[in-house]
C-alpha cells in the first residue's frame, strides 16, 4: 500500500478513528485532535506498519490506543507547558480546540456509565457497541486473548447494565 | 430498563451520532512545535537560581579559621601538663622505641 492509498483510507476511517481516540482520551477532544495526528504522522512515517495481518481498522485502533495512552504517559510534561503548539497547519473548522463535546441528557448518563467501568471493560464495550466491532476484534484492539475478552464484555455490560438502572432510578 | 444489548445499541447510536458533529475533518499537519520563550525564561531563571541558592548554602556552611584561631590551636597542641615528668619512669624509653629483629643469618649461635 503506497502512501496516497493509505492517506485515502485513513481518511475514510478517520470519523471512526476520531470518536475511538475520543474514547481513549476520556471525551477530551482536544488530546483526541493530537493524538489522532500523532498517529497519522505514525503511520505516514513509517513508524508503525500495517503489516495486513488483521484488518486496516482493526490495526488502526490499536495504533491509536498505544499513541494515547503515551500521550497520557507524558501528559505532565504538557502540563508544565514548556512546549507551546503552533496550531497554523492544523484544519480549522471554526472551533476551538478546547470546545468541550455537547452531549444529551440521555447520552450523557451513558457516559457516566462508562466512565464507572474499569479502563479495559470501557474499551471493549465501546468497541463492540459503539464501532460495531466483534469481541475477536476488540481482544486484537487491545492486546488481550479473546477469553480475557470476553470476561471484560461480560462484566462491563453488566456493570454498565447497574450504572444505568441508578441513572434512571435518581 | 436496560435489559438486552439492543437497548445499548441504541444509546451507544445516539452517542455515535453526537459526537459525529463535533469530528474534525481529516487532514495531517505535521506540528510545529516551538518552545514558549517567556516560559523558558522562567524556567532558565528559576534553575539560576536554586544554582545560587545551593551554592551559598555550602559556602556558609564551610568553616573558616583565622588567625587567631589557628593560634589558639597552636598553643593547645603545645601545651604539656605540669605533672608530666611523673609519667617519665626509668625505661619508658623502651616503650617509645621498637626493638629491631636481629637477622637470624647474622647470629653466630643461633637461636
Amino acid at each position: 500500500m503506497n502512501r496516497a492509498e493509505l492517506e485515502q483510507q485513513l481518511e475514510e476511517l478517520h470519523p471512526a478513528s476520531f470518536a475511538w481516540a475520543l474514547g481513549c482520551c476520556g471525551r477530551d477532544r482536544g488530546n483526541a485532535e493530537e493524538v489522532l495526528q500523532e498517529t497519522y504522522l505514525k503511520i505516514l512515517d513509517g513508524k508503525a506498519r500495517f503489516d495486513g495481518r488483521s484488518a486496516l481498522k482493526t490495526w488502526l485502533f490499536a495504533v491509536i490506543r498505544r499513541t494515547a495512552a503515551a500521550h497520557r504517559r507524558f501528559g505532565w510534561l504538557r502540563a508544565l507547558r514548556f512546549v507551546a503548539h503552533d496550531g497554523g497547519d492544523v484544519a480549522d473548522d471554526g472551533e476551538s480546540a478546547e470546545q468541550r463535546l455537547v452531549h444529551s441528557e440521555r447520552t450523557a448518563a451513558l457516559l457516566r456509565g462508562i466512565r464507572s467501568l474499569a479502563p479495559r471493560q470501557r474499551e471493549v464495550i465501546e468497541l463492540v457497541f459503539y464501532h460495531d466491532m466483534t469481541i475477536e476484534q476488540s481482544a486484537e484492539v487491545i492486546g488481550v486473548s479473546l477469553g480475557t475478552a470476553r470476561v471484560h464484555y461480560q462484566r462491563g455490560k453488566e456493570r454498565l447494565r447497574a450504572a444505568l438502572l441508578r441513572e434512571g432510578s435518581r | 430498563m436496560i435489559d438486552d444489548e439492543g437497548e445499548f445499541r441504541a444509546r451507544f447510536e445516539e452517542l455515535r451520532e453526537e459526537e459525529s458533529r463535533f469530528a474534525p475533518r481529516f487532514c495531517v499537519a505535521r506540528p510545529r512545535r516551538r518552545l514558549a520563550p517567556r516560559r523558558l525564561a522562567a524556567v532558565a531563571a528559576a534553575l539560576i537560581l536554586l544554582v545560587l541558592v545551593v551554592v551559598i548554602s555550602v559556602r556558609s556552611r564551610r568553616t573558616t579559621f583565622s588567625a587567631s584561631d589557628r593560634a589558639a590551636v597552636r598553643s593547645i597542641a603545645a601545651w604539656h601538663p605540669p605533672t608530666e615528668f611523673l609519667l617519665r619512669t626509668p625505661g619508658s624509653e623502651i616503650l617509645l622505641t621498637t626493638p629491631v629483629i636481629p637477622d637470624v643469618h647474622s647470629m653466630k649461635g643461633g637461636l
